[in-house]
């Protein structure tokens, strides 16, 4: 006779309850599983097109929490940043998010420094690159080219100016897929913000140690007052859109959780009351109570065990949708690191063990006699 | 049913079961269920319980089974009294075999699932199911051994739990009005499997019954009313 079978036994013999319970788990799961994977991609995607780029260093605002850094003119600070050691290279980049169609959600809009590194990357699928600072032009990635239904040759329409795409582009960042590239002044000039960017890449050569680069973050914090030189993954992790994501994320998680926990408290409460005479039955067949714990927990770990599974599939199946909806295409790149999954399923389990301890301990006090005695 | 070995008298004179002074009493002790109850029950003995409803005897047979603890006196297993047993649960399961009126059988677990049930938790015994299949084959339910309480009869029913008191070869049985709920032919089956079973393992059986046919097969009957012998075996007390 084995307890984990009996276990099983008594919750496919409530097939509705069982079913229930399951779908309120798994759907909270899901929840925990889209919302940390959305977060956790969006940081991950912003990170993978910085590091792409090559960029060692970002010097931005102080601000830099903002959902784009606040613009800045960068010939005020470029030039002490040139002067600084070890720095080879200082580019500038504009972002903007525009609606370029009528038909399409916003797009990303890049401005980069013509001829520098930033573009090194990209691979060029069709067309060509911008050819001077001052050709207005635009390339495009090829998820851009997908949403917009653009091809070389088109036109794209930003700001009230008609530009021609001249080239299509492949990155291996999904923000970059999605977006627009420009030389840094033409988008300059159509945002109105005339020599203006919201951050300074820094390449550094080769030599660079991570003392240099703390000693370059210092001199710029005592240098340059009210900017702040950052690695890309600080300046992501310090995003306002990041942050907001993953507090969201930790909100669901507690919330999911605390739900989650209720519903199997609520469920084997329900089970151990229509079941008194049984439990009354094993204690009298000479049933240890912990024995009895034993199979309550065992049936609330079965339950929110599978819930736990079911909602991870869910989880990344909804993700997978968001994806795939056209107002998410190419902002979105759900990140799924298996310990986190495996962590989930320790959470769903935890929480079977919790939701079920009361009831358990209440089977267990179970009067054997008067148990008997219930119809 | 398997032909039964040779039967032999089982009894001795060493008492199995002795109360000194058993009551219980509930509600604040407005209701005695047992008041000062004195018995002596011999290893091997078939006693049969007797009396109208509500005179104690089920009230006796949950005390002698640990399902409810006495208000006061005391109850002997083997000359230990039960106040000093630390782990009631352990003694059920080894020394106490309960046989229900209605059965009690858990419908989701199969015949031989049920039998299984007391050896649950049951440290170092790996022949469960051996046992368990013979003592079914020993009560002819042999070609039921997957069945689900549901496609039983209700003697069927009632054999499968007295194999499930027996699992565990336990020194007493206690039955509670186990053929209350059958006909007079399963009835008089299912007595004669808690008779043969008792001469063959050398059981102590205590059943509560007030039906005098059935307690008729007993080897001696204790009769009681309002919370106390009043005789036993015909004799007044």
């Amino acid at each position: 006779m084995n307890l984990l079978r009996f276990a099983f036994d008594n919750l496919t013999r409530r097939p509705a309850r069982t079913t229930l319970t399951l779908s309120a788990i798994a759907l909270g799961i899901a929840a925990i599983v889209a919302l940390t994977a959305i977060a956790w991609g969006f940081e991950a995607s912003w990170q993978k097109a910085n590091d792409a780029r090559g960029t060692d260093l970002i010097v931005t605002k102080l601000a830099s929490e903002n959902t784009m850094p606040s613009p800045f003119v960068a010939e005020k600070v470029r030039p002490d940043l040139l002067k600084l050691p070890h720095v080879q290279e200082v580019v500038g980049l504009l972002s903007e998010m525009l609606t370029v169609s009528y038909d399409a959600p916003p797009m990303f809009v890049f401005g980069w420094q013509f001829d520098s590194y930033l573009w090194d990357h990209l691979q060029l699928i069709d067309g060509r690159w911008p050819q001077s600072p001052d050709d207005a032009v635009i390339v495009i990635g090829t998820l851009a080219a997908e949403l917009l239904q653009k091809k070389t040759g088109d036109t794209i329409e930003i700001e009230g100016v008609a530009l021609p795409v001249v080239g299509i582009f492949q990155s291996s960042a999904l923000v970059e897929n999605g977006a627009l590239i420009l030389p840094l002044l033409q988008v300059q000039q159509l945002t109105d913000k005339p020599g203006k960017v919201n951050v300074l890449n820094l390449q550094l050569d080769a030599s660079v140690t991570t003392t240099d680069v703390a000693h370059i973050k210092a001199q710029v914090r005592a240098t340059l007052p009210g900017f702040v030189a950052i690695t890309s993954g600080e300046l992501v992790s310090q995003n306002a859109v990041v942050r907001i994501s993953k507090a969201m994320s930790n909100a669901t998680i507690l919330i999911a959780s605390l739900v989650g926990a209720l519903v199997v408290f609520n469920t084997m409460l329900m089970s151990i009351s229509e079941r008194t005479r049984e439990i009354g039955v094993l204690l009298a067949l000479g049933w240890h109570p912990r024995t009895v714990i034993k199979l309550i927990i065992s049936e609330s770990a079965m339950l929110t065990l599978a819930g736990g599974i079911i909602g991870i599939l869910l989880g990344i199946l909804l993700t997978i949708g968001l994806e795939h909806i056209e107002l998410m295409r190419g902002k979105i790149d759900g990140l799924f690191s298996p310990p986190f999954l495996l962590a989930v399923l320790g959470l769903s389990i935890i929480l079977g063990i919790l939701g079920g301890l009361y009831p358990a301990i209440k089977a267990a006090r179970t009067h054997p006699s008067q148990a008997l005695r219930q119809e | 049913m398997k032909p039964l070995s040779p039967i032999c008298s089982v009894t001795t004179s060493t008492p199995v079961l002795s109360s000194r002074n058993l009551t219980l009493h509930f509600d604040q002790g407005r209701t005695k269920a047992l008041n000062g109850v004195d018995i002596e029950i011999i290893e091997g003995e078939f006693v049969a319980v007797t009396g109208p409803s509500g005179c104690g005897k089920s009230s006796l047979l949950n005390l002698i089974g640990t399902l409810d603890q006495a208000s006061s006196g005391e109850l002997f297993f083997r000359q230990q009294p039960y106040s000093s047993m630390t782990d009631l649960s352990e003694f059920r399961r080894e020394q106490v075999g309960f046989v229900f009126q209605s059965f009690h059988l858990i419908p989701t677990l199969t015949t031989l699932g049920n039998v299984l049930l007391p050896t649950v938790g049951r440290a170092g015994d790996h022949n469960a199911t051996a046992r368990a299949t013979a003592l079914l084959q020993q009560m002819g339910l042999e070609s039921r051994l997957d069945h689900f309480p549901s496609q039983l009869s209700g003697g069927e029913r009632q054999r499968v739990a007295i194999a499930r008191a027996l699992i565990n070869d336990p020194t007493i049985i206690l039955a509670d009005e186990p053929t209350g709920s059958l006909d007079s032919e399963n009835a008089s089956h299912v007595l004669d499997v808690i008779a043969n079973m008792r001469l063959r393992k050398s059981l102590t059986v205590v059943m509560v019954t007030h039906d005098p046919n059935v307690a008729a097969r007993a080897d001696r009957e204790i009769c009681m009313r309002d919370g106390k012998i009043v005789t036993d075996n015909g004799v007044n007390l």
